[in-house]
């Protein structure tokens, strides 16, 4: 059930509804509860089973990481995390070392045939065994109490909104609002339908839109000229950016109808003026996550020069791994943590005063750096990845044809413009007044209904 | 307040019963077979429907010329043709359903059976029978990954032992067993959910002005059609989408046609040893194979060449490959071919039949 279905607005409306009928808090869990596991059940029902696995061994640790002191207590959140890692393994990460062992095996000259598994991954399983790891290390760490409401903490977990691509959560933001009865609201009901719609928009309209051009250009990159390889890359860079802060933007509003305000996610990342600037304002929760789980574990910038710039790199490595098994994604990882490290006049001049055509240049030059890094993440492998990018370089002719007439690539620099100012210039999604906030969802259902493709096109971030 | 609580209510009651219609199938089809009497297809609660082609309907681009061509086919009698020595089976899907058995040259009995169906027949030993298997090259990877249609396509009398799939067949084919997921969840439930609350005449304007919008701005079909890359022709996206198992354009993944030629040899030995006469391969290539190949993935031409299959052909993609005027075989909005494109099939099929009913002839003579 994706957020751009009939389905989930169908789903959405009833469980919206139901909930604020509902006079006690208690009904109100259930209800989200049961929600929550039909909407995940809808992509491959057997994998419940796993996630509920993980989500009553993890309420279990953390009550017994709270009752126990020492070297007891930091044994219960071994057993959480090897729960959950356990999982990541197993579901994504297995069939890769094997396949990895395979090849290696041959460059020896050697076959080695070892099992792999033929399962399908798990939808979102990154984001949720994350948000259940961040759980326990929080009771480990005494900032959060145990949960003793094992439906209230299975919600944490399953929350069906940010189920399954975020906003990764944190225990001390979701688990007093789970508690809390909270009224009908109209402000708040109004403020999380104008961000649904904004993000309907961003996925339909720009992400789904661009897909096409996108998908055109990496299908058919051996006869497309170089340029249109190029401004296909950027559109890829619109279209990610769409999908994934659309969801968030779908997530955040749906949860802001029901009282529950969940972290911001994005932050105008393309407005960034450095790589790590891009990092504070891109996926932030997942960025905030390693920051606080395996940045600062790891010892941050405390322990010399050197130890913060392999803690980078290690960062980014195992963000490349968390985003999918294939070296895709490691490289893209890598790469990016390779310049922030290699990069650190940047930083060396983030207190200097940054303006007009400067700052202009930076941020376009940061965007350039970014969009080919996204073709790592975009290609189906290394070689292609590359011979992308070689095909960029060759400066050569050919096919400026993306799969869509003139007018519609027009459009969509329009229409990408038109994202980039809204999100500058009115990034509130409040509308006091009902007329106004009336005229709005009505623009925004017709724009969403009229300029939309609808496809059968899944969120990008949903395959981790 | 009262009314916004029954206006809510009414809300989240329309919403189960629209979830719950979408979700099962049994229902899902009753309404649908209800609505789609021929009497109700004007009615203002009537489902769309178009003559212009299956595309032409899905995309609501009805009103464009160019794609507006109606179902033509005529087809020629030719049942005092020849020895009628020749009982067909006709394995096949829409593209072969409306011909009539007299179209076809020297048969004495004539067989269709469409794919989705079960049943079982007897063949008559004193015939030569001879089967086509004909398949639109869009369901040919899915349909051959396995040799399952020989669960469908039952000998009677035909030693099941011979084949382990053919002993596994269910006896009561007709009865569709359902697990728990089955009852909850449905694949199609978003396409059932459209049909129900969108699908009515009275809805069909919003529609199609959506529909004239994206062709006149963007050149572009809506859903699940694509407009070909000169703009003269209706694609179903499912055959150009770069993931999809119908895809003219996907990938093959590694040895896949090698999979596709087993299956199609144990289908083959199969039906041999159940005693037809001859087994014959037919793959209606999908328009866009033809119309604008452009990265196709040869589906075709491999399973065809691949010097494994044990299976003779009817090899209509070289025919309409080599064809001068390509784009006359296929309805430009529709999925499937128009009568040149059909006849030129069943001239191919003709002379095969013509061909074995010699062979039978020959065979009663020598005997």
């Amino acid at each position: 059930m994706t957020f751009n279905s009939l389905q989930f607005l169908v789903f959405f409306m009833v469980v919206t509804l139901w909930f604020f009928r509902m006079k006690q808090q208690k009904g109100r869990i259930l209800l989200l509860l049961l929600a929550s596991c039909y909407f995940y059940m809808s992509f491959i029902p057997e994998y419940i089973l796993i996630l509920g696995g993980t989500v009553i061994v993890d309420y279990f640790a953390g009550f017994l990481i709270e009752r126990n002191e020492g070297s007891a207590r930091k044994g219960w959140l071994v057993v959480s995390l090897i729960a959950n890692i356990g999982v990541l393994a197993v579901f994504k990460y297995y069939n890769f070392f094997i396949d990895n062992i395979h090849s290696g095996a041959l460059l020896f000259g050697k076959s080695v045939t070892l099992p792999m598994l033929k399962i399908a991954l798990p939808i979102g399983l990154s984001f949720h065994t994350f948000q259940a790891m961040s759980y326990t290390i929080e009771v480990y760490r005494k900032n959060q109490k145990a949960e003793k409401n094992f439906l209230v903490y299975a919600l944490y977990v399953m929350f069906y909104p940010q189920l399954v691509a975020g906003p990764i959560e944190r225990p001390q933001n979701v688990l007093p609002q789970l508690h809390e009865f909270r009224a009908y609201n109209w402000d708040n009901v109004k403020e999380g339908l104008a961000r649904m719609l904004w993000g309907f928009f961003k996925k339909a309209v720009i992400a789904d839109r661009l897909a096409m051009i996108v998908e055109r250009a990496y299908g058919h990159a051996h006869e497309t000229s170089s340029l249109a390889l190029f401004i296909a890359a950027m559109f890829y860079s619109f279209q990610i950016y769409c999908d994934f802060s659309g969801y968030s933007d779908i997530a955040i509003g749906a949860a802001k109808m029901m009282n529950i305000r969940l972290v911001e996610n994005f932050n105008q990342p393309y407005l960034a003026h450095t790589i790590s600037n891009f990092w504070s304002r891109w996926h932030t929760s997942l960025s905030s996550w390693f920051r606080d789980y395996l940045y600062i574990p790891l010892g941050g910038n405390r322990k010399g020069a050197f130890r913060h710039k392999l803690n980078v790199l290690i960062v980014f490595l195992v963000s490349g791994l968390w985003h999918g098994a294939n070296w895709t994604f490691i490289v893209w990882g890598l790469l990016h943590g390779v310049l922030v490290v290699l990069l650190t006049w940047e930083r060396r001049q983030e207190g200097e005063k940054r303006a007009g055509l400067n700052l202009a240049f930076r941020i376009a030059l940061n965007f350039v750096l970014v969009t080919f890094l996204w073709i790592f993440f975009r290609s189906e492998n290394l070689a292609a990845a590359t011979g992308y990018i070689k095909d960029i370089f060759a400066f050569r002719g050919g096919s400026y044809y993306l799969g869509v007439s003139r007018a519609e690539l027009a459009f969509s620099v329009f229409i990408i413009g038109v994202l980039l100012a809204r999100e500058k210039y009115l990034p509130t999604h409040y509308i006091k007044e009902n007329t106004l906030f009336y005229c709005y969802t009505l623009i925004m259902v017709m724009a969403c209904y009229y300029l939309g493709v609808f496809s059968e096109n899944q969120f990008i971030y949903f395959q981790f | 307040m009262l009314v916004k609580k029954i206006i809510a209510y009414l809300a989240v009651l329309t919403g189960i019963t629209a979830l719950v219609l979408a979700t099962s199938k049994s229902l899902s089809e009753q309404i649908e077979d209800r609505r789609s009497y021929e009497a109700n297809h004007d009615l203002w609660w009537g489902q769309q429907r178009g003559k212009w082609g299956d595309l032409t309907t899905m995309s609501y681009l009805d009103q464009v010329k160019k794609f507006r061509e109606q179902k033509d086919y005529d087809f020629k009698d030719l049942s005092g043709e020849g020895n009628k020595n020749i009982d067909l089976y006709l394995y096949g899907d829409s593209y072969v359903a409306e011909m009539p058995k007299g179209t076809f040259a020297c048969l004495d009995s004539f067989i269709f059976h469409f794919r989705y169906d079960t049943h079982e027949y007897t063949l008559d030993p004193a015939k030569r029978n001879i089967m086509i298997i004909e398949v639109s090259e869009r369901f040919m990877r899915e349909r051959f990954r396995t040799a399952g249609m020989i669960s469908n396509f039952r000998i009677n009398g035909h030693d099941d032992a011979l084949h382990p799939l053919a002993a596994k067949r269910p006896k009561k084919p007709t009865t569709t067993s359902l697990n728990f997921t089955d009852l909850l969840f449905n694949p199609h439930i978003n396409q059932n959910l459209e049909y129900h609350l969108f699908n009515y005449n009275f809805l069909i304007l919003p529609r199609q002005v959506k529909a004239a919008l994206n062709y006149k701005l963007f050149n572009r079909a809506s859903g699940d059609v694509v407009i070909s890359d000169n703009g003269d022709y209706l694609f179903y996206k499912m055959t150009v989408a770069q993931n999809n198992i119908c895809s003219s354009y996907a990938q093959l993944a590694e040895n896949e046609t090698k999979t596709i030629v087993a299956s199609l040899d144990t289908i083959y030995d199969y039906y041999k040893q159940a005693g037809f006469a001859e087994i014959y391969l037919s793959v209606v290539p999908n328009p866009v194979s033809i119309l604008q190949p452009g990265p196709y993935n040869n589906l075709i031409p491999l399973v065809q060449n691949d010097s494994g299959l044990k299976m003779p052909f009817i090899d209509l993609y070289t025919l309409f490959k080599q064809s001068k005027e390509p784009a006359s075989l296929y309805r430009a909005g529709d999925t499937q071919w128009n009568n040149k494109g059909a006849q030129a099939w069943l001239q191919l099929v003709n002379n095969i039949l013509r061909d074995q009913s010699k062979k039978g002839q020959r065979n009663i003579n020598s005997e």
